[in-house]
Order: structure tokens, then C-alpha cells, then sequence
């Protein structure tokens, strides 16, 4: 009882304010409820399609034709394809956004350090990421229900999601104390969501066809595929050798990247989610050691 | 630690106030109750432009000290020299007996400080407001409910401590403001212009403030580009143009100093005026014989310019600024 109250009493200032005025505003809510009813209609149109699909079989081997992973890797690839759309525009707002309204000061002079500040911070929006999570979490339980897909899999979609979804809420607070403006700070997470996402799948058909072109026709890297998060989540949250029907984006892009079919060898005892993460930890770090020199006081200039 | 060596304060006319013979890390320790902020050449540049010109200050213990000037002077660049905030080009400070670049954790403990600009949060009330500064100080969480209410009285907002922030008033959120500031219970209040934007009541009832803080103890540096602002309450004052430190001393000896006796307008019977400076009655009277008797002029008006602290700022100031 008393170490909980101690350990609330060193609850970071910044995250329970921040919680605290959250509580009181509806732009969470608003943002949860359009990221149920998106994930919603999702689940909705891959059960139509799979159904129509596999309208011609016995309804009692529907069961195992792989339904319930398609429906679970679709919904988990539209929640992180939302989550990247709706984590830059809520975390590269917390430290410019204090800059706006002229409240950073007063809270730097503070004994708290630019690393309780930034920390918590980062605390603050990971909390929201995992409140969308939560929130979302019986939209996953469905395609568990419907047979076809083990309670790992799902568990493991649903840490590998939080633990990027963490990791990008990270770079938008660091892009937020980095750059001066808000402006400023969200679009560049945007940018570097869209290179991390997007950026790596052009490097791959550069690669490609620069490897075409100098005749070699042996497997090609597919290293920076790692920096994807689209490609770790594949790593955590698809299968080898996937069902019959199982038509879901992941278990397509793991077997593609990480099967035995490609290079012939079998990677499957290979932790590829965990050397992903890895390899946007890294890339997130990088920001963070930037953010935090930005945040140094006193500093050579003022901004 | 060779940088506790600071070289004393060279004297700024003939109004120095304190003894800066004395070495000043020694005097900081042999007279803990003397000097709280020691500036010494403080320089900033931001590129070619100087904003503070080797800026040497001593802040007696117990004062208010108010530096005045006009907008773009360097009193906000100075106060963020001293208020941890930003790095001096040239020159070094202590406050509150630390060196505000390399022990800035140990100044906040001591000092708190008011920026130009007040930021208010939005969806928080007055007292979660105050409640979260103290939990950032570090303030132990039982002590907030008492700490909070006596700001609160402190500062006139007690029956406000339930309401959003950024519903206040201007002059509430200034006094809020000025609370928060003391959540940590600091020696020193470094207040950067904090009166701008007050109306005329809200401005008194923040000097009476202010002068109520100076009997708790605390020292108050405190700046304003309207001099009528600072001359009532403050014990001392320094002036400071296009980032020079002009004079500093009690409002009086400032007056001493840059008066050098006083100025009569004479009106003449033809219609033109001209001002003269005198030293004393004697020096009166002389001028009166001499415009009368020997020059042979029509005197209609023979009248003392009153030398309060606004005109006498406007002129030590004149000239310098374009
Ligand atoms: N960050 C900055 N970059 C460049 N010039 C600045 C900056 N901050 C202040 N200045 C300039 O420095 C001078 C002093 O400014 P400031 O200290 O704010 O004066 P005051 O507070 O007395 O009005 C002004 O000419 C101002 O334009
Ligand atoms: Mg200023």
C-alpha cells in the first residue's frame, strides 16, 4: 500500500500532467473511436471477402482455411498503418507545442532535466499508444475466436505493435524538441515514418535492379528491409508455411524475406522482429541524442 | 574551481555601494549576507549585434534590485545569463554562490525566475498548476496542500485555486505566475519585466507584493522599461542602454550622480526658453545676476526642472539610442 503510493509519488510531473489534462479532452476519444470504427470496417470487408472466397466449401472446413489469420494479419497491418498516420500528429506536438506556449521555459528551470522531461514525455504519448492498443485488443480476439491462429502469434502482433508504436511516439517527441516548430516537427515525422516505411521498399528495388543490371541474379540483399516496420511486424506476427487461405499481408512478406524458399535456408529459429526493432531503435536513438543536445540549457543561443 | 575567482566589481561612477575590494568568492564566504548575484563582464553576442556590453552587477542580498531600460536594452538577454538559461559569450556570474553555466542545478535550487513571456496550460486549475511545479522541484508531495494554499494566499488567488489557468486575468496569471516561481521557496526572484501589461491597480497590488516578498527575506531583481515602475519600491536601480550598464545605486544617488545638481528653465519676455545647469543656491543666484545684470535680458520665468528618475533616465539615455 505505502510503496504504492511512494511509487506514484515519483510518478514523472510531466507524464501525470499530461494524463491528467488528456482525461479532460475529448481529442482522445474522438481519436480512439476513429481508430475502432476503421478497424472495425476492415475485419468486416476481409470476413466478406474470405467468405466469398471460400462460399463453394463445406461450411465445416471453413474453419480451418486460414479465415481467422487473414482477418487477424489485416486488421493488425491497418492498425500500425494507422497508428504511424496517428502517433506523429500526437508526439511531435509535446515539447514544440510547450515551445508555443511558452510554458517549456519555466519547466526547464525546474530541477527535473532535460532527460525527466523528454522521458516523460515520451511516457505520456506511449501511454496513448497503448491505451489505442487496449482499446483495440477485442478486434484481434475476433479472428482468434473464428480458429486457424494460436493466442502466440496474436500476443506477439500485439507487443511487437506497442513496442514500434513506442518507438515512433519516441522519434515524434524527439523530433518535437528538435525542431523548433510545431509545424516543422510533425511533418518531419511524417517524413521519416514515410523513409522507414516506404523509403526502405525504394532502396530494395534500386537494389534490385542495380544488381539486375550488373548481371547478377543471385539473391539479393534485403537488409534495409529491416528498418521496416511493416517488415518487423511481418517477423513477430506472421507464419511459415501459413494455412490454407491464408491470404493475410504478414505470413506473405515473412515467407517472401525470411523462408527457407529464398537463399534456401531456414530462418525461422531466427528472432528477425527482435533484429528489426533493433534496427529502428537504433534509428530512433540517433534522433533522441539530437533531441536531448537541443534541450541543454544553458545553451550558446537562444531560440 | 579556479573559476570561484571572480575579479571585483570595477566602480560604476562614483555611486559604488559595496566594498568590491575584496575578492569575491572570499567576500561569499566571509559575508554570506552580501552580494547574492555577482556579474562580471558579462558579454553576449548574436552575430555582429552585442546585446549586453561587459555587464559588471552586484546584487546586495535583501534588495530589489530593479535595472531599467528600453525595449532591445539586454535586460532579458542578462536575466538569462543569470537565470541558467543562456551562456555569456564573454564574462562569468555567480548567483546564488554558484556559477549559473557550470552549476546551473545548484542556481535553481536557490532562484526563481519569471520570464517576459507567461505560458499558462490548458484543461488545469490554478492549484494543479502550482501542484505540478512543485512535484518538478521536487517538492515532497505531502507538503503540496500547504505549500499551495499559502502561495495562493500569498498572491491574492485562493478563492481561484479551483479554476482553469488559462481563464485568468492577465494581472491573475502574472501573479500565478510569480507563485510558481516561489513553489521551491528560492532566495533569489529573478522577474523579467513582470508589471508589463498590468493595469494601474494590478501593478500596485504587485509592488505591494513584491515589497511583502522583500520582508520574507528574499532578493528581487527585477527590470522595466517604465521607470515610475521600479523608482518606488526598489532599493536600487541600474540603468542600462544598448546593452551598457549606464549607473547603478540607490535610486537617490542616482539621481546625485547623473543630476550633478539641478536644471531651471528660464523664460525670457521675447518668448524663447533655455535651460541651464546649476549646482547649488549659489550657483542660482549667479545665473539669475548674470542673465539680469549683465546680459541685460528680460526674465519673465525662473523655474527649477524637477529631476525625478524619468527625466533623469531620459537623460542619461539620450543620444545613445539613435
Ligand atoms: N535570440 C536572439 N537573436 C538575436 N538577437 C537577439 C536575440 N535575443 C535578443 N536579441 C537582441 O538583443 C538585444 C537585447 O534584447 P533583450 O535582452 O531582449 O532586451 P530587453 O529585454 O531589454 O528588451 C536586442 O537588440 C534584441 O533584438
Ligand atoms: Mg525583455
Amino acid at each position: 500500500m505505502s510503496s504504492i503510493a511512494a511509487r506514484f509519488q515519483n510518478l514523472n510531473p510531466v507524464l501525470d500532467r499530461e494524463l491528467r489534462q488528456r482525461s479532460r479532452s475529448a481529442k482522445s476519444v474522438v481519436m480512439m473511436s476513429f481508430l475502432l470504427v476503421l478497424l472495425t470496417g476492415v475485419l468486416y470487408l476481409v470476413f466478406i471477402a474470405t467468405e466469398q472466397n471460400n462460399r463453394f466449401q463445406d461450411p465445416l472446413d471453413r474453419l480451418s482455411t486460414g479465415v481467422g489469420a487473414t482477418m487477424f494479419e489485416w486488421v493488425l497491418f491497418a492498425e500500425l498503418f494507422l497508428l504511424l498516420l496517428i502517433i506523429p500528429g500526437v508526439s511531435a506536438s509535446a515539447i514544440s507545442g510547450e515551445r508555443d506556449r511558452q510554458t517549456l521555459i519555466p519547466l526547464q528551470i525546474t530541477l527535473m532535466g532535460r532527460n525527466g522531461i523528454f522521458f516523460g514525455k515520451v511516457a505520456a504519448s506511449s501511454a496513448f499508444v497503448l491505451l489505442l492498443l487496449v482499446a483495440s485488443a477485442p478486434l484481434l480476439a475476433v479472428p482468434y475466436l473464428l480458429g486457424g491462429i494460436s493466442l502466440f502469434r496474436i500476443l506477439m502482433g500485439f507487443f511487437v505493435t506497442l513496442a514500434t508504436g513506442v518507438l515512433y511516439a519516441t522519434l515524434g517527441v524527439a523530433c518535437s524538441a528538435f525542431f523548433r516548430r510545431t509545424q516543422t516537427a510533425t511533418l518531419m515525422t511524417y517524413v521519416l515514418v514515410v523513409f522507414m516505411t516506404v523509403g526502405t521498399l525504394v532502396i530494395i528495388v534500386i537494389m534490385q535492379i542495380l544488381s539486375t543490371l550488373n548481371g547478377d541474379f543471385d539473391d539479393p540483399s534485403v537488409w534495409p528491409l529491416y528498418a521496416n516496420p511493416f517488415v518487423g511486424l511481418a517477423a513477430a506476427a506472421g507464419e511459415f508455411g501459413r494455412g490454407f487461405n491464408n491470404v493475410g499481408p504478414f505470413s506473405g512478406i515473412k515467407e517472401g524475406l525470411f523462408g527457407d524458399n529464398f537463399g534456401g535456408q531456414d530462418r525461422s529459429g531466427r528472432p528477425d522482429f527482435l533484429i528489426s526493432l533493433g534496427v529502428q531503435a537504433t534509428f530512433v536513438a540517433f534522433w533522441v541524442i539530437l533531441a536531448l543536445r537541443k534541450l541543454k540549457l544553458p545553451k550558446a543561443e537562444v531560440d | 574551481m579556479t573559476d570561484h575567482q571572480l575579479p571585483p566589481a570595477p566602480e560604476l561612477g562614483e555611486i559604488d555601494m559595496f566594498d568590491a575590494s575584496v575578492p569575491a568568492d572570499l567576500e561569499a564566504h566571509l559575508q554570506p549576507s552580501d552580494a547574492i548575484i555577482q556579474a562580471r563582464n558579462l558579454t553576449k553576442q548574436y552575430g555582429p549585434l552585442t546585446a549586453l556590453n561587459d555587464f559588471t552587477l552586484d546584487v546586495p542580498r535583501g534588495s530589489i534590485f530593479g535595472i531599467i531600460g528600453p525595449n532591445g536594452a539586454g535586460k532579458s538577454t542578462a536575466f538569462s545569463i543569470l537565470a541558467t538559461l543562456l551562456e555569456p559569450t564573454v564574462g562569468s556570474a555567480r548567483v546564488c554562490g554558484a556559477n549559473p553555466v557550470t552549476q546551473a542545478r545548484e542556481v535553481r535550487k536557490k532562484m526563481g525566475y519569471m520570464p517576459d513571456v507567461m505560458g499558462v496550460y490548458e484543461r488545469l486549475t490554478v492549484a494543479e498548476y502550482l501542484q505540478f511545479h512543485a512535484a518538478a522541484y521536487k517538492v515532497p508531495r505531502n507538503e503540496w496542500p500547504e505549500l499551495v494554499d499559502g502561495l495562493l494566499q500569498l498572491v491574492d488567488l485562493d478563492v481561484k485555486a479551483t479554476s482553469l489557468v488559462d481563464r485568468l486575468s492577465r494581472g491573475m496569471k502574472q501573479r500565478l505566475s510569480l507563485a510558481r516561481a516561489m513553489v521551491h521557496d528560492p532566495e533569489l526572484l529573478i522577474l523579467d519585466e513582470p508589471a508589463s501589461g498590468l493595469d494601474p491597480r494590478a501593478r500596485i497590488e504587485f509592488r505591494e507584493l513584491l515589497v511583502a516578498l522583500q520582508d520574507m527575506g528574499k532578493t528581487i531583481l527585477i527590470s522595466s522599461h517604465i521607470l515610475a515602475e521600479l523608482q518606488q519600491m526598489c532599493t536600487d536601480i541600474a540603468v542600462i542602454e544598448a546593452g551598457t550598464l549606464l549607473a547603478a545605486g540607490t535610486p537617490q544617488s542616482i539621481i546625485d550622480q547623473l543630476g550633478n545638481g539641478r536644471r531651471v528653465k528660464v523664460s525670457f519676455a521675447d518668448g524663447t526658453t533655455e535651460e541651464f545647469s546649476i549646482t547649488d543656491l549659489a550657483g542660482q543666484a549667479e545665473l539669475l545676476r548674470r542673465l539680469v545684470i549683465e546680459d541685460d535680458r528680460e526674465v519673465v520665468e525662473f523655474a527649477e526642472i524637477s529631476t525625478d528618475l524619468e527625466g533623469l533616465f531620459l537623460q542619461i539615455t539620450q543620444g545613445i539610442v539613435q
